[in-house]
């Protein structure tokens, strides 16, 4: 079920005399056909009290606290769930339904332990909340607290003494993250154990630790462990920001007391998540690194890495970099967008190369360069809700639940909601269950498969024009090409029934919408699939006008490093290398006379360049090795190399390698733009302090330019982004910082954002 | 002021005379959404009030948190009035809190429970605050209950609807399935092909549309696993005669007892009227097969081609070791027409009933372009709908009244014409016109609807002259089955002059101890829901016959029985507001494709629609608490 997304908001234009009315508390007002009283009370600030109520969910109906007067029907109605009809009159305050919220309020508060002076939700409790307004006193004796259930592990703590079975979190389990394993507060007493097997206490083996139900509970029976007598609500410093786990780029609200994150939620429901988070965005807070942080730069001298200035280590940079052209970047998706715009202008404005990468070793070349420039791999906005609202889906590749969980979720509401889910894997998506098909099979088949249902669509197509009276030229050529692949002769090869790839393509095309989402994650080491998927995508859009999602391996920020140009082939903006105006336009803007204008080197390239002794010099921005492959072997790439920076926030593998280490900051200690799977560009917030000396990214860069003869204005990351990205990529439309506060921005923006 | 949930509030008190004298005959007062019905004076109140606030409290559905908590502390006061420690605080309270249950409650159980409690602290004050002043417990009294709800006083079997509905808007397909199976054993068949009076009386049809209960059914049915078979160990102690719904319910709960039995069926299939008279396209052959599967599971067998009193006699069966006889052998004689030329063995004429079952063997029984079907009912609409998918291309349906007063299915009716059947109404057969022994035709004459008979429809009235002659292939009388038990019953077990059952209507029992009865064969034609209805009471019957109890329905299912009663004939309290959602309805195959087969023509739905449509329920239960 979708909830109303912020911005649609429903007209309440009384003066349209069309329009249905009814009256609350004596204002006439308009609302729309199947609305609820409460819809129209909310959508004119009408306050009714509710705490059951989860529309999202669609769980309402169990606190009746929200009953109110409706003038000719006798009993009180639940405004939650009572459809508006015309010509009826509300009273939402009068003394009958006042004293009937008293009652209800009297019934949780004495029928638990609600002590609010040491409870973790005051000040953010909504039945603490009602409980001041009506005046509703705790009884003089509370029940023992040995009569409720308490779980406590290391992320949550579960008081269900303080639990009014509200069935908030059997439904966020239930019909938000789709997990099922908070079990209905429910049942005739006859059936149930005992007292404690009434509450919703959750199969913790199967728990996700998603955290759905500790955002919705509304009292504190469900809280962070973290937070436990830290911090009250009214002393918690809040601060909006994107989590860089994945690319999902979910929006998340970070809580901090005198610096010192207490705990993680969600944002409430703004896209592309909509409130919702998994473990890692949630609880990674609690879960230290193990490694420790730099915080200082170090340089090697006589083998040894030792601390440093950072003017000594930025200036024996300069000298070894500056010394020649043969110099790679190595950039894993750990930076943002602006960090990650100023290491590709470093190279390729300052050292006059586009050696740089940001993908793995064997990641796959075309699935980048259609990526970059947008051509071929369709990119959705509200990539969420497209999937929850298709009634037909096929996942391609492993990672959509196990690396964007939170997409995972949206596969399986639209599952829940009827949906046909379709999964092309090779055995790792977490989805079986989940599907109505599953076909897996070895990676190097998926582009077979794929090709094999573009077959068997195109073959449709065809059969249907020629039926229609259509010649079409070339015809015989074509169909001789689709016989080679239709599922009939690659079945055997592939491993997969012909009748499935061709149930699976006519599901596609008759089931409206339609959905195909690519996770380019396991299967992303060929070629084949990346340009198989956007054939696909592309022909279901023109045949069917299906929506494409696409979810791109990969942690973090890799939507933003292919768009701000962190790549051989593709300048910022996605612009080709080889494309001269861009390249002049770019390198006009940047005050150099010209930039390279061959591709360059990919990361494997760029490995192969160090062995063989073509490549001197590498900076190399990331936490470990594996980042950019096989760690060992990339490892034993770089030790060739003559002089290697390694620039991260954390002490890995690959500072063993360098010869000058710089302290990077950790996500949280910058301000910054994040670019997720839907190419929104949505904002990254300071809310810590770096430790030690560790300085941004985009710093270290501008610092060394300086050193070589390259002055950058911009001193911080909102002027890197409003004076230049902003403005260097045509289809950002100059949009800044205050403009993507709240939603983002998908990308490409519309024309020029007018002030 | 509290408005009461029902129209009737406190109509009992005042005149216990309006419930049925099986209630004053049985028990000596019952509270309930009506009041207090007080037959015996000497019933204690407080303690009656006591435990029909506990009962309530046992089932509540422990969520909406007016019922779940403030009806659980009413139920707690009250026992502290009954233990001598009541106190004039508490018992306010108790009132403030069986008003706010009243007045707040999510469904009908909590409304009329709190309503009921109410009216019984402020009518009896003086014998509660006697009770408080008190320190003696009160006695015990000894207490029937029974919850009922609209839909359930329609259901001949009693299923629980509420509950089964609920248990689908919380995705507890599991639990939902129970629900269903504690009395109706053949959910497949009966979420497709139920008459579904429930819905008839679903209030939720004041509202904007009923609920769809019989697709939520077949939902149910169409999740659950396969069933494990657990044969049991022992000697079979009952024979069960007909496998058809009554026989196999009838098996299925005895199985569910622990008490094996053999069922003895004629024809060489199990499902009886459900297999050979419902055609494949309403009830496709493998759902059948699963449900009769699942009785056999409980260790039942099945034996076929078994012609009773030939094969074996009923005595022959007790000297084989049965210790009792289920007779539940359906009525599958066609009823005669009363038309010229109908004994005389046209080819080309064929009962509806024989014409439906040579169709379930694979046969095509009869060929031709014309058929004439007679009749308005289920058959008849089964009988014109597999003859357009036997290769006839003129069907006609020949009713001597109008289509409003077809007793069939309107979507039966409605999938018809789609199909291309022709209605002919207000017309009834004279004679069959035959040459060479073979149907040519049929005279008929014009009726028109005169005085209304006695069930309320206008007696159709022949219209002098009007005879006419319609050219046909083939005629297929299906005006209604009559039963023949009386050939197949040893004479000394009573058969009524309609040759049907002669036993009690609620044990099941005949006057022979150790035979029961039930189904069509006892009642004339009726529902398959009656059928598995009686089969169920049969079981429960013959399980205290076999534990050398009394045979009598318990105390819970006589008020049970009484209280759906008094639901049936009570008006309604009109809901206090309106809707726009529509009844789920599930996809039908297009009428030019589906008459080209036998296949299934209605679609299952998906979970997300019985979510759904499960969340449109209003739960209106109801709860009765007697005194003994």
């Amino acid at each position: 079920m979708t909830g109303q997304v912020k911005g649609d908001d429903v007209t309440t234009d009384v003066t349209k005399t069309d329009a249905p009315q009814l009256t609350i508390d004596g204002r006439a007002l308009a609302f729309e056909p199947g609305q609820t009283i409460l819809d129209v009370a909310s959508a004119n600030s009408i306050a009714i009290p509710t705490l059951c109520y989860l529309p999202e969910a669609g769980h309402r109906d169990v606190c009746r606290l929200c009953v109110v007067e409706v003038a000719g029907a006798g009993r009180m109605l639940p405004a939650c769930s009572t459809p508006a009809t015309e010509g009826m009159d509300v009273q939402t305050m009068s003394d009958r339904v006042r004293s009937s919220r008293r009652s209800t309020l009297e019934l949780i508060i004495g029928s638990g332990r609600h002590t609010c002076i040491t409870c973790e939700s005051l000040g953010e409790c909504e039945l603490s909340r009602l409980a001041y307004e009506y005046q509703v006193e705790p009884p003089s004796e509370l029940p023992g607290a040995d009569e409720f259930p308490l779980i406590e592990d290391a992320y949550v703590i579960r008081d269900y003494s303080k639990c009014i079975l509200c069935g908030r979190c059997w439904a966020a389990c239930t019909a938000i993250q789709v997990h099922g394993v908070v079990p209905h507060p429910s049942g005739r007493r006859a059936e149930r154990a005992g007292g404690k097997d009434w509450y919703p206490l959750p199969d913790l083996d199967q728990c996700e630790l998603c955290g759905q139900c500790v955002d919705a509970c509304p009292v504190g029976a469900l809280t962070e462990r973290t937070a436990k007598g830290v911090a009250r609500h009214w002393e918690l410093q809040r601060v909006r920001t994107t989590c860089p786990h994945c690319g999902m780029g979910c929006q998340t609200v970070v809580h901090l007391k005198d610096g010192d994150v207490v705990k993680v939620t969600g944002a409430g429901d703004v896209p592309p998540n909509r409130g919702r988070l998994c473990k890692r965005g949630r609880f990674a807070v609690i879960e230290p690194d193990e490694r420790a942080r730099l915080e200082d730069p170090l340089v090697r001298k006589n083998g040894v890495l030792v601390k440093a200035s950072w003017d000594e280590a930025l200036d024996i940079i300069a000298e070894k970099l500056g010394a020649g052209p043969d110099v790679a970047g190595l950039i894993a998706p750990v930076c943002t967008n602006e960090e990650a715009y100023q290491a590709q202008k470093f190279f390729r404005a300052v050292l006059g190369t586009n050696d740089m990468d940001h993908r793995a070793a064997d990641a796959s070349r075309v699935s980048l360069a259609s990526a970059g420039t947008g051509a071929g791999v369709c990119y959705t906005s509200g990539a969420l809700t497209v999937l929850e609202e298709a009634r037909a889906v096929l996942v391609v590749g492993d990672g959509a639940v196990a690396d964007h969980p939170v997409a995972g979720t949206a596969l399986r509401r639209a599952v829940r909601d009827g949906a046909h889910l379709m999964v092309l894997d090779s055995g790792h998506s977490d989805l079986g269950d989940t599907a109505a098909v599953h076909v897996t099979v070895e990676p190097s088949a998926i582009p077979e498969v794929l090709n094999g249902i573009i077959a068997v669509l195109l073959a449709n197509e065809l059969a249907g024009r020629r039926a229609a009276g259509e010649t079409l030229p070339h015809e015989r050529e074509l169909e001789a090409m689709l016989a080679a692949v239709l599922p009939e002769r690659i079945a055997d090869d592939a491993g997969v029934d012909a009748a499935t790839i061709r149930a699976i393509a006519a599901k596609l095309v008759d089931v409206r919408p339609a959905v195909v989402c690519a996770t380019l994650g396991a299967t992303d080491d060929l070629a084949g699939t990346g340009a198989a998927v956007v054939k696909l995508q592309s022909l279901l859009d023109d045949l069917a006008g299906a929506r494409s999602v696409s979810l791109p391996l990969g942690a973090g920020n890799v939507q933003g490093l292919v768009g701000m140009g962190v790549a051989p082939d593709v300048l910022p903006g996605g612009d080709l290398v080889v494309d001269a105006e861009a390249r002049q336009r770019l390198a006009d803007a940047w005050g150099v006379a010209s930039l390279p204008d061959t591709p360059g080197r990919s990361t494997a390239e760029i490995l192969e360049g160090f062995a063989d002794g073509s490549l001197r010099a590498a900076w190399v921005w990331a936490n470990e090795a594996a980042s950019f492959g096989d760690a060992e072997a990339v490892l034993a790439a770089l030790d060739k190399a003559a002089f290697v920076v390694v620039q991260g926030a954390v002490r890995g593998d690959v500072a063993d390698v360098a010869d000058v280490v710089l302290p990077a900051v950790a996500w949280g200690e910058e301000d910054g733009t994040f670019t997720n799977a839907e190419r929104r560009i949505s904002r990254l917030r300071r809310v810590q302090r770096p430790p030690g000396a560790a300085r941004p990214g985009w710093w270290a860069f501008r610092e060394v330019a300086k050193r070589l003869g390259h002055e950058w204005q911009a001193g911080y990351p909102k002027a890197v982004w409003e004076d230049e990205i902003s403005l260097l990529i045509p289809s950002l439309g100059g949009v800044t910082y205050a403009e993507i506060e709240e939603y983002g921005l998908c990308w490409p923006a519309p024309a020029p954002v007018t002030a | 002021m509290t408005d009461a949930a029902v129209a009737v509030a406190g109509a009992w008190t005042t005149d216990p005379s309006r419930l049925p004298d099986e209630l004053s005959s049985t028990f000596r007062a019952v509270m309930g959404w009506g009041g207090v019905a007080v037959w015996d004076e000497s019933v204690d109140i407080v303690d009656l009030t006591r435990e029909f606030a506990a009962r309530t409290v046992q089932e509540c559905c422990g969520q909406c948190f007016p019922c779940r908590i403030g009806m659980h502390e009413v139920a707690d006061i009250l026992e502290e009035i009954c233990e001598g420690k009541g106190t004039e605080t508490r018992l306010a309270r108790a009132l403030e809190l069986s008003r706010h249950v009243a007045e707040a409650s999510r469904c009908d159980l909590g409304r009329t429970g709190g309503y009921a409690v109410l009216e019984s602290l402020e009518q009896n004050h003086d014998h509660f605050a006697a009770a408080v002043a008190d320190t003696k417990p009160i006695p015990r009294g000894v207490y029937a209950a029974t919850v009922v709800a609209p839909c359930m006083a329609a259901c001949p079997a009693g299923v629980d609807i509420p509950a089964y509905v609920e248990q689908l808007r919380i995705d507890e397909v599991e639990r939902s399935a129970d629900a269903v199976r504690r009395r109706c054993p053949m959910p497949g068949t009966i979420g497709r092909v139920c008459v579904r009076p429930c819905e008839d009386a679903c209030r939720r049809g004041s509202v904007d549309e009923p609920v769809a209960i019989r697709t939520l059914k077949r939902f149910v049915a169409d999740s659950e696993p396969e069933p494990i078979a657990c044969p049991m160990p022992g000697q079979p102690r009952v024979a069960i005669i007909g496998a058809g719904p009554a026989g196999l319910a009838c098996a299925y709960y005895l199985g569910l007892d622990g008490v094996t039995s053999t069922i003895f069926e004629a024809l060489p299939e199990a499902g009886g009227m459900a297999a050979v008279g419902i055609p494949d396209y309403r009830l496709p052959r493998e759902v059948l097969r699963s449900e009769v599967e699942r009785v056999e599971s409980l260790g039942v067998k099945i034996v076929y081609n078994f012609r009773f009193g030939v094969d074996a006699t009923m005595e022959q069966l007790f000297e084989q070791g049965y210790e009792t006889v289920f007779v539940a052998v359906g009525a599958h004689q066609s009823a005669s027409m009363g038309c010229e030329g109908e004994d005389a063995g046209y080819d080309g004429f064929m009962p509806g009933v024989e014409f439906l079952r040579e169709i379930a063997f694979g046969n095509t029984p009869l060929t031709g372009k014309t058929m004439l079907v007679i009749g308005g009912g289920n058959v008849a609409m089964d009988c014109v709908r597999s003859a357009r998918r036997i290769g006839f291309d003129d069907v006609k349906l020949l009713y001597r009244r109008t289509e409003a007063e077809m007793p069939a299915d309107p979507v039966e009716i409605a999938e018809a014409k789609e199909e291309g059947v022709e209605m002919v109404t207000l017309v009834a057969p004279t004679k069959i016109i035959a040459e060479d022994g073979k149907v040519t035709g049929l005279e008929c004459r014009r009726m028109q609807l005169g005085e209304p008979d006695s069930s309320g429809r206008r007696r159709p009235e022949p219209v002098d002259g009007s005879e006419f002659v319609i050219p046909c292939d083939c005629i297929v009388p299906a005006i209604g089955q009559v039963c023949g038990v009386d050939q197949l019953v040893p004479s000394h077990i009573e058969v009524s002059k309609w040759k049907t059952l002669e036993v009690d209507p609620l044990t099941m029992q005949s006057a022979d101890p150790r035979v029961f009865g039930g189904g069509d064969c006892y009642t004339g034609p009726s529902s398959l829901v009656a059928a598995l209805a009686a089969g169920r009471r049969a079981a429960a019957s013959i399980n205290e016959f076999l534990q050398d109890k009394p045979v009598q329905p318990p105390l819970e299912d006589r008020l049970e029985h009484a209280m759906l009663e008094v639901i049936r004939t009570e008006a309604q309290t009109p809901i206090p507001f309106s809707g726009s959602t529509e009844k789920l309805r599930p996809m039908v195959v297009p009428p030019e494709v589906r008459i080209q087969c036998f296949d299934e023509v209605e679609g299952p739905v998906s979970a997300a629609d019985a979510r759904r449509e499960a969340e449109r329920c209003l739960r209106c239960y109801r709860i009765a608490v007697a005194v003994v």
